[in-house]
C-alpha cells in the first residue's frame, strides 16, 4: 500500500519546486468565491457511523451542532476518517443527512441501484426496459453546465476497478458510464492537446468536417418520430460541443503526464489522480467524478473473502464486519487525501488547486446494510465555506428511517437534496426556472410519518454559517 | 434427442412464418417452396416499433474490417454502454448518445481514415491518385458506407467538399477527410429505417425498403455491412421477394460472419464476458498449481489469468460454434453435451484430462483486455476436441468458463450461480431484495461445507422466497470448485449437490448439475426463454406488449422443430415484424 509521501513521488509531485502540503501553510484566497472545479468521489457501501463519527465535546446528539477540527487531536479523529487528519483544516465533514427520498422511492430495485440514482440526481428512478436509469441530471453536470469552458472538456467520468454502476447523468436517461481503461482517460484527456497529432491538415480541418456531419443529423432528425428525434438532437448536442472543444484542445498546451501502468485497484487510482490533477491544472476540465468500485480484498488483507457479501452485509451483527468496514472506508479516506495532497501541491494563484477546487465524497448508500439514514458525507476544499468543521444534524424528520427489514428508527437524518442544492448555490448555478439563485433539487417535498411533510427544498445553512 | 422434436405445424407458425419458413418447407439446403404472397396483412401482424438503432462496438470494428480491410479495426475502443436487463448490446433503449461516445465516434473515425491513407492505392484501385481516380472512387464507397445509393444532393455536398480539400491539401488528405465525414455520419453509425412510401391497406405498416432490408439483414445475421450480392439484390428491389430473401438468410448462415455473430448473441446472453473476472485466491489453490509443477507466485498468477482464464473464455466460443454449426445445432446440445473443444492448459487443470493431440484443433481466439497500457489484445491458441466424462459435464453451464467465473476467491458461488441460470436460462426475473436482513444464525449453525453457509438463506424467512428458487439450482454446481474443477468432498465432508427445479414444465429434485441440466435441455420454458432471448437480440428491443403473437409463434415454431437454432434465425428474418416497421410517428 503507497503512504503519502511515496504515492507523491509516484506522481512526480513531490520534489522541485512543489512542496508537501503538510510541511508549508498554504496562502488561502478570499473566503466566499465560488469554486471552478468540482470533482465527486462515490465510493460504495456507505460507512458505519459508530467508527466515522466524531463528538469529541459530547454533544448533544438531537441539536444542530459544529465542531472545529482544527482543534482535534489526530488520537480524537474516528478510524474511518483517520488518513484525512492532515488536511482536517479543509474538510468539512457532514453527519447526519439521509436520503430519504431513496427510501420512498417505490422503484422496486435494489438499493444500491436507488441510491446511486438519488445520490446525485437528487430525483426518483425512472424504469427503462427493466433497468433503473436516472431521470434528471446529477449535480456535476448541473455544474458543468455552469462552469465547463465550451472549449474543453465538459466532465469526466472514471469508474476504479470494475465499472461501476453510473451515478452520472447528463440528463433525463443520458447516464454516463465511468470509464476504468486508463489508455481511454488518457487519450481523451490528453490526445489532442498541444496541437494534436502534430496539427496535421486532416486535424485541423476537423472543425469542417464535423459541421459537415451535424447537416447528416439534421436532415435525419427531420424525418424522425419525437423519441428518435430527441435521440438524434442529442448527438447533435454532443456534435456541437465537440466541435468547439477539437479546437480548443489542439490550442491548450500541457504537460502530458506519462501513461502509467497499472496491475490493481490502487495503481488505478494513482494513474487516475496523476492524470485528472494535470488535466485540471491546464484546464482541460473542471469537473470530474471518480466513481470508486468495492475495494477488493486483498487491498484490505483479507485476500480471498467477498467484501461485499462477507462483510458489508454483517455490519449490524459482526465486530470482525465492522472492522473490515472501518478499515475499508479507511482506505478511501487515504486515497481521498491523496487526491488532496495532489491538488495542494499545485500552486495557483495565491494558494493551490485545492483552494479552487471542491471535492465532495459521497456514497450510494449510508452504510453496508443497505440503510440510507445519516449518510458519511465529506466536503473538501474550495473557498465557499470556511473548511476545518464537523457539522451535526439530529435526526429530526418525521419519517421512520429504515434500518433493515422490520427494524426502523423513529425519525430520520435530513434530506440530502438540501446538500446537492448547497454545492449547486455554492457555485452560483442559477435556478432554471427563476434565473435566481438555485432553491432546490426536482424532489421538492415528501411525505412522513403520519402525512407529515418533508421538506427537501433549501440548502444547508451550517455550510454558510460556521 | 429431446421429446419435444415433433414436426408438427404449431397454432400461430404461420403469422410470423411469412416467407417460405414453415418448418415443414425448410431444410438445411434453403428454402425451396414458395408460399403464397400474402394479401393485405391481417390485422394481428405486428410490424416493428423500430426505435432507432446504432451500430453497437462490435458492429462498428465488424463494418470497418469488411468496408476498409487494410485497416486493424481489432484495436477500436468505444465506451462501455448500459444495457437492459436480459438486453443485449444492440437495445435500442439505452443507445442514446454521450459525449465519451461522440468523442470516440470521431476518435476512431480520424484513425481509421489515417490507416486508410497507409495503402491508399489498394483502396482505391487504381495506379495514379492525380487522374480523377479518387473522385471516381469515392461515390461507391461512399454507397458501401452508408449502405445505401446516396441522393444526387448528397453526392454534390461530398464531391464539393472533396474537391476543396483537394485542392487546399492534396488527394491524399482529400481522401482522409472525406472517409472521415462519411465514418461520423449518421447514416454510417444509425440505422433509420424509414420504410418504402407505401401504407399496406388496413395496416399500420410499412414494408423496408429493398437497402433497409439489406442492412437489417446483415446486421442481424452478419453483425457487419451488406456484402455485394446484398446490395446487388437491393438495387435491383428483388429483396422484397421473400424467396430471394429466404436464399440470402441460408446463404449468410454459411459464412463465417454468421458463426461470430450466433457466438457474439451467446456471449452477451450468457455471459462469457465474466469469465476471467474472477480475481481468484492463488494462495488458497496452491497446491493445484504447484502439482502442475509452478512453484513461483507469477509463475501460478500467469498461467491462470494469461493461459486459463482466456482458455476457459472461448471454449464458450468455440463449443458455441461447433454444435451449432458442425452439431445437431439445437439449445439442448448446447445445454447437455458433453463433447467438446478445450486448451491443454484447461483439460489439465479443470477436467483432469489431457487433449489428445493427434486430433485436428480448431484454432479460436478473442479479443482480451490488453497489457501494460495496450486497451485490447488478441489471444488466439488451438481447441482440441475432447469428450468430458458424462457423469460429471453436461453443456456449457459445466465448463469451466461460466463455472470460474460465477465464483468467489476460494470458493464457489451457488447464488449466483443459480441466479445467472435462473435470469438467463428461464428468463426468470427475481425481485430485489429490499433489505439485507442480518443472519444472526450463521455462527449457531456451523457451517462445515460452503453449501452450509449458503444453506442459512433459507432459515431467513425473508430470503427463503427468493432462495429456494435459486439455491435450488446453485447447489447443484457445488461439485464444482471455483476453478470448475470437479470435487466430491468440501472441507473434507461429501458433497451435497441435490437441488431442485422450480419454475418450469420439467419441475422436481435433480441429484446434480447434470441431472439439471438435462431437465432444463428438455424444457420448454427454457427454450421460450432462449426464443424471447432471441428476438430481443434479433429487434434490438425488448418485447412490447405488441410482440406477443410474433414471439409466441417463434417460441412455437422453435421448440417444434426440435430447437434448431439455425432455423429459428432465419425465422425471424423473415418474420414480418422484421420485414415492416410502423407507419406511426413518422
Amino acid at each position: 500500500m503507497l503512504n503519502r509521501r511515496r504515492f507523491l513521488t509516484a506522481l512526480g509531485l513531490a520534489s522541485g519546486s512543489l512542496f508537501l502540503p503538510s510541511l508549508a501553510r498554504r496562502v488561502r484566497g478570499a473566503p466566499g468565491d465560488p469554486p471552478t472545479r468540482l470533482i465527486v468521489i462515490v465510493s460504495q457501501h456507505g460507512g458505519w457511523m459508530p467508527t466515522w463519527a466524531m463528538n469529541p465535546a459530547g454533544n448533544p446528539a438531537d441539536a444542530v451542532w459544529q465542531h472545529d477540527l482544527t482543534a482535534m487531536s489526530q488520537a480524537e479523529f474516528s478510524p474511518s476518517l483517520a488518513p484525512l487528519f492532515p488536511y482536517a483544516d479543509r474538510t468539512i465533514a457532514i453527519e447526519g443527512l439521509s436520503m430519504v427520498s431513496g427510501d420512498i422511492d417505490p422503484a422496486g430495485v435494489l438499493r444500491h441501484e436507488i441510491g446511486q440514482i438519488h445520490t446525485l440526481t437528487g430525483n426518483e428512478v425512472e424504469m427503462v426496459a427493466g433497468l433503473p436509469i436516472g431521470k434528471s441530471p446529477s449535480i456535476d453536470q448541473l455544474v458543468a453546465n455552469h462552469i465547463a469552458r465550451p472549449d474543453r472538456l465538459r466532465s469526466l467520468e472514471v469508474s476504479i476497478g470494475d465499472i461501476c454502476p453510473v451515478v452520472n447523468y447528463r440528463d433525463r436517461l443520458q447516464p454516463l458510464l465511468g470509464e476504468n481503461r486508463m489508455p481511454v482517460i488518457h487519450e481523451r484527456l490528453f490526445g489532442l492537446v498541444n496541437g494534436g497529432a502534430g496539427g496535421s491538415p486532416a486535424l485541423v480541418e476537423q472543425g469542417k468536417v464535423m459541421t459537415m456531419v451535424d447537416e447528416r443529423y439534421a436532415a435525419l432528425s427531420s424525418r424522425l418520430s419525437t423519441e428518435d428525434q430527441q435521440k438524434v438532437e442529442v448527438h447533435r448536442d454532443l456534435l456541437s460541443d465537440l466541435r468547439g472543444q477539437v479546437d480548443g484542445l489542439m490550442a491548450a498546451s500541457c504537460e502530458v503526464p506519462e501513461l502509467q501502468p497499472v496491475s490493481d485497484y490502487n495503481d488505478e487510482w494513482a494513474a487516475t489522480v496523476s492524470m485528472l490533477t494535470a488535466a485540471l491544472s491546464c484546464d482541460l476540465l473542471r469537473v470530474a467524478t471518480l466513481n470508486l468500485a468495492t475495494v477488493p480484498g486483498n487491498q484490505l488483507g483479507i485476500a480471498g473473502d467477498d467484501v461485499h457479501d462477507g462483510y458489508a452485509h454483517q455490519l449490524a451483527t459482526s465486530d470482525a464486519a465492522v472492522q473490515v468496514m472501518t478499515d475499508y472506508t479507511a482506505y478511501h479516506s487515504t486515497q481521498v487525501a491523496q487526491l488532496l495532497a495532489a491538488l495542494d501541491a499545485i500552486p495557483e494563484g495565491d494558494g493551490t488547486m485545492l483552494d479552487n477546487t471542491l471535492v465532495l465524497w459521497t456514497s450510494e448508500l449510508a452504510d453496508g446494510i443497505h440503510g440510507f439514514d445519516r449518510m458519511p458525507i465529506c466536503l473538501f476544499g474550495g473557498q465557499t465555506w470556511q473548511t476545518g468543521r464537523y457539522i451535526h444534524y439530529p435526526s429530526d424528520v418525521p419519517y421512520e428511517a429504515w434500518v433493515w427489514d422490520g427494524v426502523r428508527r423513529s425519525s430520520s437524518g435530513r434530506p440530502h437534496q438540501k446538500l446537492l442544492s448547497s454545492i449547486l448555490r455554492g457555485f452560483g448555478v442559477p435556478d432554471p426556472d427563476t434565473g435566481e439563485q438555485w432553491s432546490a433539487m426536482p424532489i421538492t417535498e415528501l411525505s412522513g410519518k403520519d402525512g407529515a411533510k418533508i421538506d427537501c427544498t433549501g440548502v444547508l445553512d451550517e455550510l454558510w454559517n460556521p | 434427442m429431446a421429446s419435444h422434436s415433433s414436426k408438427t405445424s404449431p397454432v400461430g407458425w404461420s403469422l410470423a412464418l411469412t416467407l417460405c419458413f414453415g418448418a415443414a418447407a425448410v431444410t438445411a439446403a434453403g428454402c425451396n417452396e414458395a408460399e403464397p404472397e400474402p394479401g393485405p396483412a391481417p390485422a394481428e401482424l405486428v410490424p416493428d416499433a423500430a426505435p432507432l438503432a446504432r451500430l453497437t462496438a462490435e458492429q462498428y470494428r465488424n463494418t470497418i474490417r469488411d468496408l476498409l480491410p487494410t485497416v486493424n479495426s481489432g484495436h477500436i475502443t468505444f465506451p462501455v454502454e448500459l444495457e437492459g436487463r436480459g438486453g443485449f448490446e444492440n437495445n435500442a433503449a439505452f443507445n442514446t448518445a454521450t459525449p465519451a461516445l461522440v468523442e470516440a465516434y470521431q476518435r476512431a473515425a480520424r484513425h481509421v481514415a489515417s490507416a486508410a491513407m497507409e495503402d491508399i492505392d489498394a483502396m482505391l484501385g487504381c495506379e495514379s491518385l492525380e487522374e480523377g481516380c479518387a473522385r471516381g472512387w469515392l461515390p461507391g464507397f461512399a454507397e458501401l458506407a452508408w449502405r445505401r445509393p446516396l441522393t444526387q444532393a448528397e453526392l454534390d455536398t461530398l464531391l464539393a467538399n472533396f474537391d476543396s480539400w483537394q485542392g487546399s491539401h492534396g488527394t491524399d488528405v482529400a481522401v482522409e477527410l472525406s472517409l472521415s465525414y462519411l465514418l461520423q455520419s449518421a447514416e454510417f453509425l444509425y440505422f433509420p429505417r424509414f420504410g418504402t412510401e407505401t401504407v399496406i391497406e388496413g395496416t399500420d405498416a410499412v414494408p423496408l425498403t429493398d437497402y433497409e432490408l439489406a442492412s437489417r439483414l446483415s446486421y442481424f445475421l452478419w453483425n457487419s455491412m451488406p456484402d455485394a450480392e446484398l446490395l446487388d439484390l437491393a438495387r435491383e428491389g428483388r429483396l422484397q421477394d421473400r424467396q430471394v430473401l429466404a436464399d440470402q438468410a441460408f446463404r449468410m448462415l454459411g459464412d463465417y460472419r454468421a458463426i461470430d455473430m450466433v457466438v457474439s448473441f451467446h456471449r452477451q446472453n450468457w455471459d462469457f464476458d465474466d469469465v476471467g473476472s474472477n480475481p481468484i485466491d492463488l494462495d488458497y489453490y496452491a497446491p493445484v498449481f504447484e502439482a502442475m509443477g509452478l512453484e513461483a507466485e507469477d509463475d501460478k498468477s500467469d498461467y491462470y489469468y494469461l493461459e486459463y482464464s482466456p482458455g476457459a473464455r472461448f471454449e464458450s466460443d468455440v463449443f458455441v460454434a461447433q454444435h451449432v454449426f458442425h452439431g445437431e445445432g439445437t439449445l439442448e446440445a448446447l445445454l447437455t453435451s458433453n463433447k467438446a473443444w478445450v486448451t491443454p492448459d484447461v483439460a489439465r487443470l479443470a477436467y483432469q484430462q489431457e487433449v489428445d493431440d493427434s486430433l485436428a484443433p480448431i484454432t479460436w481466439g478473442g479479443l482480451v483486455a490488453g497489457e501494460g497500457n495496450d486497451e485490447i489484445g488478441v489471444w488466439t491458441t488451438e481447441y482440441y476436441p475432447i469428450e468430458l466424462d458424462p457423469m460429471q459435464r453436461a453443456g456449457l453451464f459445466t465448463m469451466a468458463g461460466f463455472l470460474s467465473a460465477k465464483a468467489g476467491p476460494q470458493q464457489p458461488a451457488p447464488v449466483r450461480r443459480g441466479v445467472t441460470i435462473l435470469d438467463r436460462l428461464m428468463c426468470i426475473e427475481l425481485v430485489p431484495p429490499g433489505d439485507v436482513p442480518p443472519l444472526e444464525e450463521a455462527e449457531a449453525l456451523e457451517p462445515k461445507t460452503n453449501r452450509d453457509k449458503y444453506a442459512i438463506h433459507s432459515q431467513s424467512e425473508a430470503c427463503a422466497g427468493c432462495h429456494d428458487s435459486i439455491d435450488g439450482i446453485g447447489f447443484t454446481f457445488e461439485n464444482y470448485d471455483s476453478l470448475g474443477r470437479w470435487r466430491d468432498t468440501d472441507n473434507g465432508y461429501p458433497v451435497d449437490a441435490t437441488g431442485q427445479l422450480l419454475g418450469t414444465d420439467q419441475d422436481g429434485p435433480v441429484n446434480d448439475a447434470v441431472e439439471l441440466m438435462t431437465k432444463m435441455g428438455q424444457s420448454r420454458a427454457v427454450h421460450d426463454c432462449y426464443t424471447k432471448q432471441w428476438f430481443r437480440y434479433a429487434f434490438g428491443r425488448n418485447e412490447a406488449a405488441a410482440d406477443v403473437e410474433t414471439v409466441l409463434a417463434m417460441q412455437e415454431g422453435f421448440w417444434s422443430s426440435g430447437g434448431d437454432i439455425r432455423l429459428l434465425i432465419v425465422n425471424l428474418a423473415g418474420s414480418y415484424s422484421f420485414r415492416h416497421r410502423r407507419a406511426q410517428g413518422l
